[in-house]
């Protein structure tokens, strides 16, 4: 009784934990809000003025947004967010913040349910809780982090179904949600349904009223996403698509010249045609996912899915992921556990094929679902240690849980500093930092004097979403004017609002302006020409924290 | 013989294959002889005329080259080659082949020491002959590779020593040689060694084979005569470690020489309101700022894209379109590795040591991933994926499992043949410059021409053109030796020789041609200035001139 005490108070503290690292500073850090964050929240605040989207479709399943159709799941989640604390960064987050800190509990009753031990669970949570790859998704406002939780959760009913069926249908249910949440669930989401379905197939032919709620609401819950998605999105798949991407014509040609064939022939095609490439690139693609060197030291490209310098998991996770592995894998022979155990291994091999057909080379928001595995060959390998350190006598033991705390406390206290001191500074232009400043004054500025024309630089993109959400502006009043620029397949946005054009800012089209403000970049509003122009003036100047100037704002007499 | 009873018809046909893969066309391809290949040809030839190296130095066991010294070991191997088949591309290869063949039968043997296995034994020595890691540094001068047969060797004479002492001394012996042939073993042996004691101190301690007495305790006079021996063996290696020469030259390409970790720690504080209070200076410093690109340099040869796609980055060390194993071998990798978890055998901790230990050497420096430094990784990769092969092949159901063989076979084979198109058309063809294409067709017209000339000016363009020259020409050491003069090192750390007999070697200035009498220019097209009188050119295998000659008329 009183174990179970200690372990339920250790699990609190580990979400309190969890909730504290992904909620503190919130609100500016990361330092400002993506396109998609904007647009999520801004839709919430639509649907509670108006029960329509910015384009003024009545409760949407997707979104058009910016001709991308996003699912639409977490603006419904955002709206008693935005409800109560107004429309505002932690409200737009807050959804992600707490879906995090969710599959933190999550971990624990998956690695219970499956081990019937506590303190793997514990440690699995704990591993998870700090886990800079969480961290790094579930403070955002990223529909792929609830995605992962509604996958777990979808995970964990299936398993509780096969001891009491009725759960089954909370299991349909979180993984039709997680379709309608996030795109990469459209191809995940069938693959682990279907591998489940396969693992404990002799369960379930115990009953076979059981497969046929499974299957059919599996059916339906993925005929209602193919068919909701199939419209609109073909084009934009299809750009966003690895197949979609060659070798350049150039490299061709030079191994065609190098190798005496025409490129049409057929010895060519065999040796060092495109198919080829193309398992190469996705041998590539998928290998990197469990590449040390990317998970440890390198992390993600894209600056806005990782913190300067460090890589997607602490340094002292790599033996630990090591010893987590050989730990689970071995405790694949005990016949009890065997297909739970092999349905991790399932996860862990599969989380990252979404991510693979995708045209970049890692994209870890779409491999998102490797964090729950991750963490749990962490937190196997920390469990393994420890009780490998608890075979010795007290001295030692002493020793050793102090150099291992140590050495973590070390390399959370380097993440900590990298995230919450270098990732603001450094990072401020990817998580277009100074939107918020500058929307705010212009919209100062708009009040107190009536402007003919006002040209905001579309140079950062998106500018109008910005606009929208930051000046609260009225949703009913921006539906009848909201008009997408989609000019190719790629994502377009709007160009106007009254009188607010959004769009290129430059200085020799605009002679005619008078009584205007321009809002431009440093490039398209050089000093100089403000100097040295009668009629051009500098009113305010905006710079990200590493200095660079982010906006001018200047009028036009 | 219980040796001749392991060997079976399969490692013949595979050491057959293994053989046709590494001599085949060994004279011309790689297409060109570089530069390290020339010095090793001619100061064997210059010790077989003299006595002494290129320098005039008698018997040395570190060859200085280029400013830099070598280990020498394989300068002398070279040396019966160079007497039978004269000074010629094959004699410097060779060997080197020949080791690489070897090195295929004796992974057979260890993986066969270690596992016990005949299909695991015999799918490593697969694997290793196929690999496009092993295969090409098999082609060339790469005394890497001769390293890494005699560490090999010695892993399986270690393994001997469990049922019969003196193969003890016999393995480190051999451990000992590969430290004389390349600089990296001499890093990478004494940590493999010392790692090895604490994984067997068990075995060392009580030995099963001698009633209960341990190893060193049974045999005391044996082992010490034994250890005096190597440990004398060992003081040529210590005094060039100590020398000063050959530090100079690691902490030129050492990875701590790299001053973007030290800028980074300093932007670091400054980003910081207070970059000098205790906190911050215990976050950011030489260790938190150097340790992990330590571990990245490290982890380096562990990527995916390395192992599997690209490969090495330097032209030299790869050929294009192909990594350093068959994508198909990734999932052999990923078996493996599983596979050694379950695997029974107490042994399985060796390979993972040679596994840790042998990037080592490579991730100080800062060229990584770096397939010529951490050559050793061949060995315990093909074993591992020798593992998973033979796991793959017994997990699949019986039903099904020549349709998979069959797979694997039609997948390896496409991926061999696809690499033997790269190698012997694409290599050539897209970078021949990597291995200094030319000179042997440039000498032969050099001394057709220079009688007409008193001066002969010769490009730089490419890597240390003096010994190619030397090389090709024959040219007579005892001549050459007084005249041998090497530059001071340049900011790479190598120096050249500029000038001997009536040759310069140099870069030849636009309108220098026109101006200079009775001198023969040798120069890259883009040195000849149009205009020039052309006397003759050498073209590579594409088509492109590599060399022109030139003079006023």
């Amino acid at each position: 009784m009183k174990k179970i005490n200690q372990t339920i108070i250790l699990l609190l503290l580990i979400i309190l934990l969890s909730f504290g690292l992904r909620i503190w500073q919130i609100s500016s850090v990361p330092p400002g809000l993506t396109w998609d964050e904007a647009t999520l929240g801004y839709n919430a605040y639509s649907i509670i003025k108006t029960g329509g989207d910015e384009y003024g479709s009545l409760l949407p399943l997707t979104l058009k947004s910016f001709g991308d159709y996003k699912p639409a799941v977490y603006v419904y989640l955002d709206i008693p967010f935005v409800y109560i604390l107004g429309l505002n960064e932690l409200a737009v987050r807050l959804p992600s913040v707490v879906m995090g800190t969710l599959l933190v509990l999550l971990i624990y009753l998956f690695m219970v349910e499956i081990f019937n031990n506590r303190l793997l669970g514990l440690s699995c949570s704990l591993m998870l809780s700090i886990s800079p790859f969480a961290v790094q998704f579930s403070r955002p406002a990223f529909e792929s982090n609830v995605a992962v939780t509604l996958n777990i959760l979808g995970i964990l009913f299936f398993i509780k179904g096969l001891k009491k069926n009725k759960w089954f249908i909370l299991s349909a249910i979180f993984f039709s949600l997680s379709i309608f949440t996030y795109q990469a669930s459209r191809l995940f989401v069938p693959m682990i349904l279907l591998s489940l379905v396969i693992l404990f197939w002799k369960y379930l032919m115990i009953n076979k009223f059981t497969v046929m709620t499974v299957l059919i609401l599996a059916v339906v819950a993925l005929i209602n996403g193919y068919l909701i998605f199939g419209a609109g999105q073909g084009g934009r798949l299809s750009t966003m698509n690895y197949f979609a991407y060659t070798r350049s014509s150039g490299t061709v040609k030079q191994l065609s010249k190098a190798l005496g064939e025409n490129v049409k022939d057929l010895k060519f095609q065999i040796i060092e045609g495109e198919w080829f490439s193309y398992i190469r690139g996705l041998f590539e693609r998928y290998l990197i996912y469990f590449s040390p060197k990317m998970l440890f030291v390198d992390g993600d490209y894209n600056l806005r899915d990782r913190v300067p310098d460090l890589g997607t998991l602490y340094y002292f996770s790599l033996p630990l992921f090591f010893l987590g592995f050989i730990y689970l894998w071995k405790a694949k022979s005990d016949q009890k556990i065997n297909s739970f155990i092999k349905l991790f291994f399932v996860l862990l091999f599969l989380a990252p094929i979404p991510a693979v057909l995708s045209r970049d080379l890692i994209t870890e928001i779409r491999a998102l679902n490797l964090v729950f595995p991750l963490a749990i060959l962490e937190g196997a390998g920390l469990f393994w240690l420890i009780k490998y350190l608890l075979k010795y006598k007290s001295r030692y033991l002493y020793v050793g849980f102090s150099i291992i705390g140590f050495i973590m406390m070390a390399n959370v206290v380097i993440y900590l500093d990298r995230y919450f001191v270098h990732m603001p500074k450094e990072y401020g232009q990817d998580w277009l930092a100074r939107y918020k400043n500058v929307v705010l004054d212009m919209n100062s500025l708009v009040k107190n004097h009536q402007y003919n024309e006002i040209i905001f630089t579309d140079y950062y993109g998106q500018p109008y979403i910005y606009y929208l959400f930051y000046t609260l502006y009225p949703p009913q009043n921006f539906q009848s004017q909201a008009i997408l620029d989609q000019p190719t397949v790629d994502v377009g946005t709007v160009r106007r609002i009254d009188n607010i054009f959004f769009k290129h800012v430059y200085l020799p089209d605009n002679r005619g302006l008078k009584n205007s403000l321009l809002i431009g970049t440093e490039m398209e509003l050089p000093l100089s020409d403000i100097q040295t122009s009668q009629n051009l003036k500098l009113i305010k100047e905006y710079k990200f924290a590493d200095g660079q100037v982010a906006f001018r704002i200047v009028r036009v007499e | 013989m219980k040796i001749v009873k392991k060997i079976n018809i399969w490692l013949v046909i595979i050491v057959i294959l293994a053989s046709i893969l590494r001599l085949y066309g060994l004279t011309n391809y790689p297409t060109g002889l570089n530069a390290d290949e020339a010095s090793i040809g001619y100061n064997a030839y210059s010790l077989i005329q003299t006595g002494k190296d290129e320098y005039g130095t008698p018997w040395p066991l570190s060859f200085k080259s280029f400013g830099d010294y070598k280990p020498g070991l394989y300068f002398y191997f070279v040396i019966p080659f160079i007497k039978v088949l004269g000074l010629t591309e094959l004699a410097v290869r060779l060997p080197v082949a020949l080791f690489g063949i070897g090195t295929v039968a004796l992974i057979y043997f260890l993986a066969w020491e270690i596992f016990e296995d005949k299909a695991t034994a015999i799918f490593s020595a697969l694997v290793l002959a196929i690999s496009p890691w092993s295969i090409h540094f098999s082609r060339g001068g790469w005394e890497t590779n001769v390293a890494v047969f005699f560490i090999t060797l010695a892993s399986v004479f270690l393994f001997k020593s469990f049922k019969k002492k003196i193969y003890l001394f016999w393995g480190l012996l051999a451990f000992l040689i590969s430290m004389y042939l390349y600089q990296s073993p001499r890093l990478i042996i004494p940590i493999f060694i010392l790692a090895l004691l604490l994984l067997y101190k068990d075995e060392l301690k009580i030995s099963n084979f001698n009633q209960g007495k341990s190893l060193i305790k049974s045999n005391f006079k044996l082992v010490l005569v034994y250890l005096i021996i190597l440990i004398i063996l060992t003081f040529p290696l210590l005094a060039q470690f100590t020398g000063g020469t050959g530090q100079a030259r690691f902490l030129g390409l050492s990875f701590l020489g790299d001053l973007g970790p030290k800028n980074r720690i300093n932007e670091l504080r400054g980003e910081h309101s207070n970059p000098n209070s205790i906190v911050v200076q215990l976050i950011h410093n030489k260790i938190t700022g150097y340790a992990p690109v330590w571990l990245g340099h490290y982890l380096d040869h562990f990527a995916p894209s390395f192992l599997f796609i690209t490969g090495d980055q330097i032209i030299r060390d790869k050929v294009p379109e192909v990594g350093q194993f068959f994508l198909t071998e990734s999932i052999f990798l990923i078996f493996g590795l599983i596979g050694l978890i379950n695997n029974g055998s107490k042994n399985k901790k060796f390979i993972l040591a040679l596994l840790m230990v042998s990037p080592l050497a490579s991730s100080l420096t800062f060229q990584t991933p770096n397939a010529v430094r951490s050559l050793p990784l061949v060995i315990p990769f093909s074993i591992i994926m020798g593992v998973g092969l033979a796991k793959i092949i017994k997990l699949s159901p019986e039903k099904t499992r020549s349709a998979l063989i069959l797979l694997i076979l039609v997948s390896l084979g496409f991926e061999l043949i696809h690499y033997l198109v790269s190698y012997y058309i694409l290599y050539p063809n897209l970078n021949s410059q990597a291995w200094e294409y030319g000179f042997a067709q440039m000498v032969p017209k050099l001394e057709k021409y220079q009688g007409q000339f008193s001066k002969v000016v010769i490009t730089d363009r490419y890597d240390q053109p003096y010994i190619l020259v030397l090389f090709y020409e024959k040219y007579d050491p005892i001549k050459y030796q007084p005249q041998s003069k090497l530059t001071k090192r340049d900011k790479f750390n190598f120096g050249t020789v500029r000038s001997f007999d009536k040759y310069e070697f140099r870069s030849i200035s636009p309108n220098e041609i026109q101006n200079t009498k009775s001198t023969l220019f040798i120069g890259t097209k883009d040195e000849i200035s149009p205009g020039s009188h052309i006397i003759d050119q050498v073209l590579d295998p594409a088509g492109n001139p590599t060399f022109v000659f030139s003079s006023t008329i």
